[in-house]
């Protein structure tokens, strides 16, 4: 489904005034202060870069540079490996100040002979993502004493929201699916309960259609794309993996079931961008701008 | 007349007529939870946008009753085809390296060249597909083909190109998650496209099919009687496989890889009386559609109950795998006499050996222990900063070294038991029992329990003994029979890993890192224990001396010699499975070293068991240590495990071994 002019003027006009003051429309660049702090985890780093400071070193900076993206990392954060086994010997070398992460990244490790370590989960058994995350951003700010502009952020993300919010009561009563579409052109994996999407559409005063099995993070099982249809008056809202985008749109375009989904006979399937499922409060903001656009730019198309 | 009801009661058609009609009420049922049966006959005509549900039946339900039948029939026309040109009855597309090849060949394809994707996985997979089975027809080829000979090299083709393709999944999990799917074989459909695309090849395969029945019957006798249709049986064969092996690709590009049915669909209609060639590819394509169709009903009514889909390629190959068990036993062993060992290439004495090699592990320890790669470059650790390091490479240098030593033993009573050199415990199926242990634990319970998992990885090897030993006993634990039971129960492990993969579940990373083979998590604790096992049972095994001396003789030598065959056999097993167990969770499922060590050490000389068993020891052991050292850091700051670095050493030497001349 290709993004509309329309709705991508909507977009663009939407976005400045959302974003005054976010860091995600700073410019980024070696400047960043850094603080002597490891990150494990992917949200934590994006927070961290959202509050002005840079951790010296992350796991697996290749992962965030490519799936988060923003705020964008300086180049001279270094990398320590891949994020289920992250050089040891290297950290140690480093000798960071303290280490941050997931408890199941650090709980139960040898990684306290090293450094102190501190835990921040946003994706726990309270299913609360977005709450969470706004949390973990005030103790990150007081951690790295930037306790101002945690609470700045938070209180922008908060307003964003709601402003996003009235925008969308017209159309708050139709359920949305939000799906990831696999290159095979038969499946997708839908974002519901525990996760952030479903956590940002609650707070857009929206309704996930999908109610169904979710893992920690809030992803389905693989389901056959007539899955979309037990609420055929949902809008749907996915993104591929660019790299298979070409080969997943290919299947799609010739298959009765999809181009018969109501959702998409009647324009109400849009592409989003891709986004990290298990982001932080900056992701969340991301979520909630991206959604809002495409729905109201298919708003417009039928209008 | 009882000749006539046995002939009558032995007809493939009514099987085949019970068959249809279970899957057909279920289909209906299946069918009728969709669509009210006022509404059928508008699924057939022209759909109205809005008929959601004549849509799905149009679209979904009937184009994958449609493809399950094609899908079914390709496969066994496959197996069928496969099986009499190798005269053997366990080949088909996942036993002989076709499926694996043609999954490395799409994750390449999706990681390195994705453009190559954008047209279909058709080309990528035929290509994939016919590199496997070259590979398994070229290491199998001095060995003439001997059904035992291509079973053992479609295994080791499936292991070598599974890891390769781990290792890209590890490093690319983000892009590869497609795979998984494909991996486990889904038939969901949503268009008549892979219906038309499948049915004109299926057709091509039954018309060459028919034109090659005679002479592949004649194929089946011997060489010279096919020598006189006038056309080389070579080229014969070559051209039969080439039909097969285009068939599976197709299917497997469609579809992705449903295990088990050219075993399942023409085993079916020998039972039932299908004799010669030509009826059996007349009733195998038709009992292997109606089996998918059968098994493909089954699944989607269990996903009402399970509140998912289990992809059907996971349901086959979990119903498959006992009937390759069943099939193993009638296997025919096709030596004549035992191999002989081998006379030793060098004559240096196994003690002089010994030192040798002790200096050589002296050195590797010391490397593993001192050198490492920083951002900088190589460096080397000595005084407070060797004390800062220790803690982290001490436990892995230790277990490695204790890993390899405890395979390296048993690999030796392996190949001492059974007199052959192929053996290793890799192969037994004593490791994928640990491994399938620890992930249904995985599965079961919540969070990522290192003793949960070593409790639950024990269990599975002890089971999987018990599996071996139940289905060896009454053939005296006759050493090929043995060994291939390995193969079905690696499969059962690569089914549960599918499912695992398929269920979203985010520590899929967590097990596909100990899957590999990775001593990152070892602490202190557990080299401790690890090494003490590998003490104790290098104090152990020495004492079964006069058994190992006297096994590779042969069965009949052993017997007059007054050993209990079964007896030793069964102590030698034990000893085996609980080091392998112990092994496993150090360094994953495959390495290879079991097999490498014990032989490299013949070749060195070691002949009696006790100097056998020391000089493999200590390769082993120097061998899984510069694998994890290297695996290390080779590519800091990331790291290859250890078992995976193993088997990338160790797969081309048992590939080479394979492959030579015997």
């Amino acid at each position: 489904m290709p993004i509309t002019r329309r709705g991508a003027l909507t977009g663009l006009a939407l976005l400045p005034v959302a974003l005054y003051g976010s860091p995600l429309v700073r410019a980024a660049g070696p400047t960043l202060p850094k603080v002597d702090i490891v990150s494990f985890e992917p949200a934590l780093t994006e927070s961290l870069l959202g509050l002005g400071v840079a951790p010296r070193a992350v796991v697996n900076a290749g992962f965030y540079r490519e799936f988060v993206a923003q705020p964008e990392m300086p180049d001279d954060v270094l990398d320590l490996g891949p994020s289920i086994e992250p050089n040891l010997e290297y950290l140690q070398r480093l000798a960071p100040g303290l280490i941050i992460g997931t408890s199941w990244q650090l709980e139960g490790t040898l990684l306290r002979r090293i450094a102190p370590l501190r835990t921040f989960d946003i994706y726990t058994t309270n299913a609360e993502p977005y709450r969470n995350a706004g949390q973990v951003m005030l103790d990150l700010g007081a951690l790295v004493d930037r306790r101002d502009e945690a609470q700045a952020l938070l209180e922008q993300t908060d307003r964003l929201l709601a402003d996003l919010r009235a925008k969308l009561t017209s159309i708050s009563d139709r359920p949305v699916y939000i799906a990831r579409l696999n290159p095979d052109g038969r499946h997708l994996l839908l974002f519901g309960a525990k996760g952030m999407y479903q956590a940002v559409l609650e707070r857009l005063g929206l309704r996930n259609a999908y109610q169904g099995r979710t893992n920690a993070w809030g992803g389905s099982p693989a389901v056959g794309i007539e899955a979309l249809l037990e609420h055929p008056e949902a809008s749907l809202l996915y993104y591929t993996n660019p790299r298979e985008a070409v080969a997943a749109q290919r299947r799609l375009d010739i298959s009765p079931i999809w181009r018969a989904l109501p959702m998409v006979r009647e324009g109400r399937a849009q592409a989003l961008p891709r986004f990290y499922p298990s982001g932080g409060l900056l992701t969340a903001q991301r979520l909630a701008l991206s959604i809002t656009e495409q729905l109201l730019a298919m708003e417009a198309d039928h209008a | 007349m009882p000749d006539h009801t046995s002939r009558l009661r032995r007809q493939p058609a009514w099987l085949a007529l019970g068959l249809l009609f279970i899957a057909l009420a279920l289909s209906v049922h299946q069918g009728h939870s969709l669509l009210a049966h006022a509404s059928w006959t508008n699924a057939f005509g022209p759909v109205a946008p809005g008929d959601l549900p004549a849509l799905l039946v149009r679209y979904s339900y009937l184009p994958r009753l449609v493809i399950s039948l094609l899908v079914g029939a390709a496969l066994a026309l496959a197996g069928v085809i496969f099986q009499q040109v190798l005269r053997n009855p366990i080949a088909e597309p996942t036993t002989l390296g076709v499926a694996s090849g043609a999954h490395l060949a799409l994750a390449a394809c999706a990681i390195y060249a994705p453009s190559l994707l954008d047209g279909g996985q058709e080309s990528v997979a035929l290509a994939g597909a016919g590199l496997g089975m070259l590979a398994v027809l070229g290491l199998a080829w001095s060995r003439r083909l001997s059904p035992v000979a291509l079973i053992l090299s479609g295994l080791i083709i499936n292991l070598y190109c599974g890891t390769l393709s781990t290792l890209l999944v590890l490093a690319n999990h983000e892009v590869l998650s497609n795979l998984f799917i494909w991996q486990s074989g889904s038939l969901n459909q949503n268009s008549w496209q892979d219906v038309y695309h499948l049915a004109p090849r299926l057709a091509v395969a039954a018309l060459l099919a028919a034109l090659l029945a005679r002479p592949l019957a004649l194929l089946g006798l011997n060489d010279a009687a096919a020598g006189s249709l006038g056309m080389s049986p070579n080229r014969m064969r070559l051209v039969a496989l080439a039909v097969a092996v285009a068939l599976s690709a197709s299917t497997i590009a469609s579809v992705g890889v449903i295990g088990f049915l050219g075993l399942a669909a023409p085993a079916l209609a020998r039972l039932a009386g299908a004799r010669s060639l030509r009826q059996r590819l007349i009733w195998a394509p038709l009992f292997g559609a109606l089996l998918l169709l059968l098994a493909d009903q089954i699944v989607q009514g269990l996903a009402a109950l399970l509140g998912g889909e289990m992809p059907t390629g996971i349901f086959t190959a979990l119903l498959g795998a006992p009937l390759l068990l069943v099939l193993l036993t009638r296997l025919h062993e096709t030596r004549a006499n035992p191999p002989t060992q081998r006379a030793a290439v060098h004559v240096t004495p196994p003690k002089r050996t010994a030192w040798i090699l002790l200096a050589l592990l002296a050195l590797a320890v010391f490397l593993a222990l001192t050198w490492g790669r920083g951002p900088d470059g190589w460096y080397f650790s000595g005084g407070a900063e060797f004390d800062a390091l220790l803690p982290w490479r001490a436990p892995r240098v230790a277990a490695a070294f204790a890993a390899g030593i405890l395979l390296a033993l048993a690999g030796t009573l392996m190949q001492r038991m059974t007199g052959n050199p192929m053996a290793s415990p890799e192969m037994l199926g004593v490791s994928s029992g640990a491994a399938l242990g620890g992930i249904l634990a995985l599965l079961v319970v919540p969070g990522f329990n290192p003793l949960v998992l070593l409790l639950a990885a024990t269990f599975g090897a002890l089971l999987a003994l018990l599996a071996i030993v139940a289905l060896s006993w009454r053939s005296a634990f006759a050493p090929d029979r043995m060994l291939l039971t390995g193969v079905a129960l690696g499969t059962l492990l690569n089914a549960f890993a599918a499912v695992f993969m398929v269920s979203g579940d985010s520590r899929v990373l967590l097990m596909l890192s100990w899957m590999t083979g990775s001593t990152y998590r070892i602490d202190a604790s557990q080299a401790v224990v690890i090494s003490a096992l590998a003490v104790l049972f290098l104090l152990v095994t020495p004492l079964c001396n006069r058994w190992l001396a006297i096994m590779p003789l042969g069965a009949e030598r052993a017997r007059a010699l007054g050993i209990s065959l079964s007896g030793s056999r069964l102590v030698l097993l034990l000893l085996t499975a609980v080091m392998t167990a112990a092994a496993t969770l150090v360094v994953g499922p495959l390495s290879f070293v079991g097999l490498i060590a014990p032989h490299m050490a013949r070749l060195l000389g070691a002949q009696r068991p006790i100097a056998q068993l020391i000089i493999s020891a200590l390769l082993g052991g120097t061998l899984l240590v510069l694998a994890d050292w290297l695996g290390r850091n080779l590519v800091f700051p990331w790291q290859i495990p250890a078992g995976m670095f193993a088997t990338f050493v160790g797969g081309p030497y048992f590939m080479w071994l394979l492959a030579r001349k015997r």
